[in-house]
C-alpha cells in the first residue's frame, strides 16, 4: 500500500510549509524583510494501465489509463520580492528603496551582500555601515564637521560642512539589481548572495530605469501580511491534519486484513 | 470454485489502488495548478455456468478531474492564473508539455522559466525574454508580457486537441500526442495562482467509503471462507 508513503510526503511538506509561514510571522517587523511562500508540485506517475493502448483486437483504444500518483514535494521556497511600507524613522542615515535594487554591501572574506535593508549607521571613520558594521559600497567618507547629510533619490550624498555655503559632495551609492531576483541565497542578517540562479549583479544609480529610487529617513517594512499568514497557516494546518487522516484510514485497512481469518 | 473469496480479493485490490489515489489527492491539497485524479471502477463479467454470471472488480480507468481550481491571490507579479481551458506551453528535453501552474520565474539569461526551470513559450514555440532593465513587468489578459511602454513577447495560451489523451508527469507538467491549438478566448490573470481542484469534504467522504467498503469485502471473504470450512465439516464427517 502506497497510501501510507504518499500521505507521509504530504505531512512533510505541510510541515515545511508551516516551517516558511512561522519564519514569515517572526520576521514580520523585521527591516525589508521579504516573505517566503513554500511553492510544492506533485511527484511523478505510475502507469498501471497505459491511455492509447489497443483493447481489442479491432482496434478499439484505451480512452483513459490509469495512473497512481506518488505525492508531493517542496519545489522551492520563493522570496516575494514585493515593496514593503515605508515608515518614516527620521534617522538620517535611514534610507529606504522604492522600486528595484539592493544596497551593496562588503562583506568579511571580501564578498559582497545585498541586502534592502537601509538602517546604515555612521562608523568612527566616516563610512556608512550596517547594523552588523558592514560598509556600504561604494566607501564614503562623512567629514567629522558635518552639520547635516543628504542622501538624494538618486543616491547622491552630500553633506553640509559647518562655516559652507556649498554643499560636498561625497559620492554616489550605487544599487544593483539581478536578471532573477529569487534566485539569490539568503545569508541571514538581511543579507542576500548573488548565485548562478540570479545572474550576475548589475550595478547602476538609483532613479535610472530599472532601478529604485532611495528615500532618505524612511525605512521599508517587512513585506509579511499578517492576514495572509494566518490565513495560510490554518489551510497548511488542515491539510496537515487531512494527510494524517489518510494514514490513519490505510492503517484501518492493515488492520483489516491481519484480522482476517 | 471458491470465486466468493476472489470476487472479495478483487475489490480489495482495487479498493486499495483507489486508496493510493486518494492519498495522492490529499497530498497534493496545497499544489499550484493541481488536478485531483479520480478512478472507476467496472464489472468484469465472467460467465462461471450457464444462467450464473460472476463479476469481478476492475479498476479500469483513472481520469483527471479537469474542473478549473480557485484562485488565489499572491501579488506576485511573475504568477499567472488563466481563466477558461487553456494551458501553458512548456518547453522540457523531452519534448512540449502543458502546464496550469503558472508559478514563473525568470532564469539567470532573464528568461521565463516554470518551477522547475524550463523555459515558457509563446504561441509560436518561441522563448520569452525579460529584458535586464525592465523596472516591472505587466501581464495582460491576453498574455502580452511588457513594462507598459516596451513588449517583451506574448505568453502563449494553447490547448492539446484532446484533452483526454493527456498524460500526467512530475511537477504539473502533462503531455499530449499532436499540435497544440491556440485558445484565445482563455485570460491570464497576472498576480493570482490556480490553486489545487482537491476538494477537502469530497476526499474525507471518499477515505471514509474506501475504508468501510474494504471492511465489507472482508466480511464477504471470510462468509466464503465459512461456507467452505462448513462444507468439509459437514462432507467429511464420517459417522
Amino acid at each position: 500500500m502506497r497510501a501510507l508513503g504518499i500521505a507521509a510526503t504530504g505531512m512533510m511538506a505541510q510541515q515545511t510549509n508551516v516551517e516558511v509561514i512561522s519564519n514569515n510571522i517572526a520576521n514580520m517587523n523585521t527591516t525589508a524583510f521579504q516573505r517566503a511562500r513554500a511553492e510544492f508540485t506533485d511527484l511523478f506517475y505510475m502507469n498501471q494501465r497505459r491511455q492509447g493502448v489497443q483493447s481489442t483486437d479491432e482496434g478499439n483504444i484505451v480512452p483513459a489509463g490509469i495512473q497512481v500518483g506518488l505525492g508531493v514535494k517542496t519545489a522551492a521556497v520563493r522570496r516575494v520580492s514585493l515593496q514593503g511600507n515605508l515608515a518614516n524613522t527620521g534617522n538620517t542615515y535611514d534610507l529606504a528603496l522604492q522600486g528595484r535594487g539592493y544596497f551593496m554591501v562588503d562583506l568579511p572574506g571580501g564578498e559582497t551582500g545585498y541586502t534592502r535593508d537601509g538602517a546604515f549607521q555612521k562608523s568612527p571613520d566616516g563610512q556608512l555601515v550596517t547594523a552588523d558594521g558592514y560598509v556600504l559600497q561604494p566607501g564614503l567618507a562623512i567629514p567629522d564637521n558635518a552639520v547635516d547629510v543628504t542622501v538624494n533619490q538618486s543616491g547622491e550624498v552630500l553633506a553640509y560642512v559647518d562655516g559652507e555655503a556649498e554643499p560636498l559632495n561625497l559620492g554616489q551609492i550605487e544599487l544593483a539589481v539581478f536578471p532573477n531576483e529569487a534566485g539569490l541565497s539568503s545569508a541571514g542578517d538581511n543579507m542576500l548572495k548573488e548565485t548562478l540562479a540570479s545572474g550576475p549583479a548589475i550595478v547602476g544609480v538609483p532613479g535610472e530605469v530599472g532601478f529604485g529610487s532611495i528615500r532618505q529617513k524612511f525605512l521599508e517594512s517587512s513585506n509579511v501580511n499578517p492576514v495572509q499568514e494566518i490565513t495560510d497557516l490554518i489551510s497548511a494546518q488542515r491539510a496537515y491534519e487531512m494527510n494524517s487522516k489518510v494514514i490513519e484510514t490505510a492503517d484501518q485497512m492493515f488492520s483489516t486484513v491481519t484480522r482476517m481469518r | 470454485m471458491q470465486t466468493q473469496i476472489y470476487v472479495g480479493l478483487s475489490g480489495q485490490l482495487a479498493l486499495r489502488r483507489q486508496l493510493d489515489v486518494v492519498a495522492n489527492n490529499i497530498a497534493n491539497m496545497n499544489t499550484a495548478g493541481f488536478r485531483a485524479e479520480k478512478v472507476l471502477f467496472d464489472a468484469h463479467m465472467e460467465k462461471a455456468q450457464e444462467g450464473r454470471s460472476v463479476s469481478f472488480v476492475v479498476d479500469r480507468n483513472s481520469y483527471t478531474d479537469m474542473r478549473a481550481g480557485k484562485m488565489e491571490r499572491t501579488g506576485n507579479p511573475l504568477d499567472v492564473a488563466i481563466n477558461g481551458d487553456a494551458w501553458l506551453q512548456v518547453g522540457t528535453p523531452e519534448g512540449l508539455r502543458y502546464t496550469r501552474d503558472g508559478r514563473l520565474n525568470l532564469d539567470a539569461d532573464g528568461r521565463l522559466v516554470t518551477m522547475d526551470g524550463n523555459p515558457v513559450l509563446d504561441n509560436g514555440g518561441g522563448e520569452i525574454t525579460i529584458p535586464q532593465d525592465a523596472a516591472r513587468v505587466e501581464i495582460l489578459k491576453d498574455g502580452t508580457i511588457g513594462d507598459g511602454e516596451r513588449v517583451f513577447g506574448q505568453i502563449g495560451r494553447v490547448r492539446p486537441a484532446d484533452n483526454q489523451t493527456m498524460t500526467r508527469e512530475a511537477s504539473g507538467l502533462y503531455s499530449a500526442p499532436g499540435q497544440p491549438e491556440a485558445a484565445e478566448e482563455a485570460e491570464f490573470q497576472q498576480g493570482m495562482i490556480e490553486g489545487s481542484n482537491v476538494q477537502p469534504v469530497l476526499a474525507m467522504t471518499e477515505l471514509v467509503s474506501i475504508s468501510r467498503a474494504y471492511e465489507q469485502t472482508k466480511t464477504m471473504v471470510e462468509g466464503g471462507d465459512e461456507t467452505l470450512r462448513g462444507a468439509i465439516r459437514t462432507l467429511g464427517r464420517i459417522d
